[in-house]
């Protein structure tokens, strides 16, 4: 498992021998994993893993049986305060004044966090800009779709300028458009230096969109770090995938022929003009992709193979719904 | 239909007897039925009858218990399925109408059978104590019968009618209290008869319909029975009556199922934006004050609507007053101030009882506990301000008892017993609040209905108690030569009691506040 903290940073998130037990239940187990300021991390695990739990226990709601959870550097048993003030924590539930306008929603937060009616118009103006709801400021919030709903709930969190953003399934029940609006939303604030921490079950756009990230099952950590370590495939020889936006019948064979390719084939259930390239441990890529150049082939991409999130939390988690 | 209703009616069966309100309801009752044992031992020794004054006194109990359930029990049997969004899938599954009203409401009255049926022991307990007989007790039980199938029936239309269960409390509540104060009301304005303004067939109107209210009326019929011992008629207009309106509200909530049963349509737009700007307006530098205030109590127009009812009840206390005695310079006699007063302090402890039994409920609802403690307030703060929002909701309320105490002083001070019942009032609100606010978070809708049976049968050992450390705290100061010996026992009696009774459900309250958000 390779570490991702960094010695002379101190970690947004800095979580240590977490353990939790309800009643006879022990929900989490020695949970340690850490997150870098500026950064999105993805929190995953099957249903019943802890995500939960670990959730609130970082966001003060809950107090840990064991270990020690920081946030930049403050602990939440002793410094919840602290720490409170830097955080935003959105549930995996909806939990929203329906019968308030967005507006007032917002201002009643913004006045919750002590901020006067100037900074309250202001901040309240840019999170609606920011979540797009700026022409929806005046309706009632049970009126607005479900997508809609997530998207104040996230201005809600947002009011108080936090650095740390706790996302508990925020696209959960969101259709595809909400969902990857909700994901461009996410990208922005993290352009913007708020660390992101996300639990999510939509593996795809966690692959695409996480810096970092963490699984947990049955309570216990199984991988923690860059996304990168996670897909990347350690194997005997490289494996590339090859785009060709053309390839004539005999591609197979001249590729095959190419120094430093040890195998190439048409892999199962895959698009016209793609292929698997096997290259020897000592093969540079680029001079093997100047080779396939040298061919004249009209190449669309040449990329190191890696796993699918999907494939990796597989072959994490166990099988089974926890007892 | 018979497979909906049975398989509808077996669920709720189930559910109702896997939750804990209906048992801890039947664990009072217990416990209060061993009071009224014990009361009827200590009546024995000064030779009364005992068996009729236990079993008065378990007649009484079963009357407040069936009003009660009405106002809780059984007017959640069809908004419950609303709360939750699963009429629509009821209606989905192929289930009637007369299936999901007949089984919803029959499983809850076989609940508050099962409360009648614990009483078995005790009643034959009443013949061996003596002074009843057995034609008082079945005349007694039927009356009963009929008081529930009305009660059990009207709050069956509450909730069909209302979308909440809140909302069908509320209706079943009102309705209750207009009919029982209706009786005295009737008779008083009956008695203007010789008064010009009135017309004569106005005043015989309001006799017939006393009349007919006190036909209805479980409390004039029981009184009836407690009175006759001999010849008793066991069926009266008094049962057939209730079972007939019975009938005809189960009728009722059959026929106006459908209508009412659709969601109520949510206008994205609100009010305009304009009105809303006056009744909303911008968040207070209190936030849970503001929020509290417009959202959970009703608001700006809603505190209006009040202060202008309260103006209209004093005016027609003074309209009432210049109808008795046209040539009095004054606006409210001695008599009418302490009346009036008293209306006023009625209605002033049912918003109280009504707001602490909603405020925190409502944020179990949203699920907003969780946001709310994220935020940098500490708990206690939270819940202070909330008190605060209740006073300004109260403050109507409030103002009219004072302009009632500026205006006639000398109208409370010859009240001997006054002190007594203000002390005893704000004892007996402090407790019914506290224990409300703390059920309210336990409890659905039975807060309430709880919190007011935990006060009656607490009071009597929390009010022995206080009188006993009054009279001391009294004498102590009398010996000392200090003369406010009055003021002094009641502030060690609010001392007391707040250390004793009020701080520890202060505290669970904060408990369970925190544990809710960690759920």
């Amino acid at each position: 498992m390779p570490p991702i903290y960094d010695a002379n940073t101190v970690p947004a998130i800095s979580v240590s021998e977490l353990s939790h037990t309800f009643k006879n239940h022990q929900a989490l187990s020695q949970v340690s994993f850490a997150v870098m300021p500026q950064t999105l991390h993805g929190f995953v695990g099957p249903n019943g893993a802890g995500k939960t739990t670990t959730l609130k226990a970082i966001c003060t709601l809950l107090k840990p049986t064991w270990g020690e959870v920081q946030v930049f550097g403050h602990s939440v048993r002793s410094e919840a305060v602290a720490v409170r003030e830097r955080i935003g924590f959105m549930p995996d539930h909806f939990s929203m004044y329906r019968q308030m306008t967005v507006f007032e929603y917002l201002d009643f937060f913004a006045a919750a966090y002590g901020l006067n009616l100037v900074q309250r118009d202001q901040v309240i103006n840019d999170v609606l800009t920011l979540t797009d709801m700026d022409g929806r400021r005046n309706d009632l919030i049970s009126g607005l779709s479900r997508g809609m709903q997530q998207r104040v709930s996230l201005a809600r969190v947002l009011v108080h300028d936090p650095d740390l953003l706790l996302l508990d399934e925020p696209a959960s029940g969101l259709d595809p458009r909400a969902r990857i609006e909700l994901m461009e939303i996410l990208r922005e604030l993290r352009r913007m230096g708020k660390t992101i921490f996300i639990s999510s079950h939509i593996l795809s756009e966690l692959a695409e969109l996480c810096d970092s990230v963490t699984i947990i099952d049955r309570g216990q950590v199984k991988f923690s770090g860059p996304m990168d370590a996670l897909l990347n495939v350690d194997e005997e020889h490289p494996r590339f995938t090859l785009k060709l936006s053309q390839s004539p019948e005999n591609t197979v064979d001249l590729l095959q022929a190419l120094e430093g390719v040890v195998s190439a084939q048409i892999p199962e259930y895959c698009s016209a003009g793609e292929f698997d390239l096997e290259l020897a441990p000592d093969k540079d890529s680029n001079t093997v992709l100047m080779s396939i150049i040298g061919l004249g082939f009209p190449i669309i991409s040449f990329s190191r193979h890696r796993k699918q999130l999907n494939q990796a939390f597989m072959d994490l988690t166990t099988r089974g719904v926890r007892t | 239909m018979i497979n909906g209703t049975q398989t509808l009616f077996n669920w709720s069966l189930r559910s109702d007897s896997k939750s804990v309100y209906p048992h801890i309801v039947r664990a009072v009752f217990g416990g209060f039925m061993l009071l009224a044992i014990l009361a009827a031992w200590a009546d024995s020794v000064g030779g009364m009858a005992p068996g009729l004054y236990f079993f008065q006194w378990l007649c009484r109990l079963n009357v407040l218990l069936i009003s009660v359930s009405g106002i809780s029990y059984f007017v959640s049997a069809v908004t419950e399925e609303k709360d939750s969004g699963t009429l629509a899938l009821l209606r989905l599954a192929g289930v009637s109408t007369l299936a999901i009203v007949l089984s919803k409401s029959t499983s809850r009255l076989i609940g508050a059978l099962m409360l009648l049926l614990t009483q078995m022991p005790f009643t034959f307990l009443a013949i061996t104590l003596g002074g009843v007989t057995w034609q008082q007790i079945i005349a007694a039980y039927l009356a009963l019968a009929a008081w529930m199938c009305l009660v059990a029936n009207v709050a069956l239309f509450c909730s069909v009618r209302c979308q909440t269960s809140g909302r069908a409390a509320s209706l079943a509540t009102a309705v209750l209290l207009l009919f029982f104060a209706s009786g005295p009301i009737l008779l008083e304005v009956a008695g203007l008869k010789g008064v010009p303004w009135i017309s004569p067939r106005f005043a015989n109107a309001c006799i017939e319909l006393h009349t007919e209210q006190q036909l209805i009326s479980i409390v004039p019929r029981l009184n009836q029975i407690f009175a006759t011992s001999a010849n008793l008629t066991l069926l009266t207009e008094q049962f057939w009556r209730g079972i007939t309106i019975g009938f005809v509200m189960f009728g009722l909530s059959v026929f106006l199922f459908n209508r009412y049963s659709e969601p109520a349509e949510s206008n994205p737009h609100g009010r305009s934006v304009a009105v809303r700007r006056f009744t909303v307006g911008r968040c207070w530098k209190l936030p849970i004050v503001w929020k509290d205030f417009l959202f959970f109590t009703g608001g700006k127009s809603f505190l209006i609507t009040k202060t202008i009812g309260y103006a209209v009840l004093i005016s027609g206390f003074i309209w009432f007053h210049k109808l008795e005695q046209p040539n009095s310079p004054d606006w409210l006699s001695n008599e009418l101030t302490r009346i009036a007063f008293l209306t006023v302090a009625l209605l002033l402890t049912i918003e109280m009882l009504l707001y602490s039994s909603s405020s925190l409920f409502l944020e179990v609802r949203e699920s907003a506990i969780a946001s709310l403690r994220m935020l940098p307030i500490h708990t206690p703060v939270i819940l202070l301000q909330k008190i605060a929002a209740g006073i300004i909701a109260t403050s109507p309320a409030i103002l009219t008892l004072a302009v009632l105490w500026i205006y006639n002083p000398q109208a409370f001070l010859e009240s001997h017993d006054l002190p007594e019942m203000v002390v005893t009032w704000l004892f007996a609100i402090s407790i019914s609040t506290h224990l409300c606010v703390l059920l309210s978070m336990y409890t659905r809708w039975a807060a309430l209905p709880l919190a007011i049976l935990l006060t009656v049968v607490s009071f009597p050992c929390i009010g022995g108690a206080a009188l006993g450390l009054f009279s001391i705290t009294e004498q102590a100061a009398a010996i000392n030569g200090i003369h406010i010996g009055i003021w002094l026992g009641v502030a060690v009696n609010f001392v007391w009691m707040w250390l004793f009774v009020l701080l520890p459900i202060e505290i669970e309250i904060v408990n369970r506040w925190n544990r809710i958000s960690k759920e």
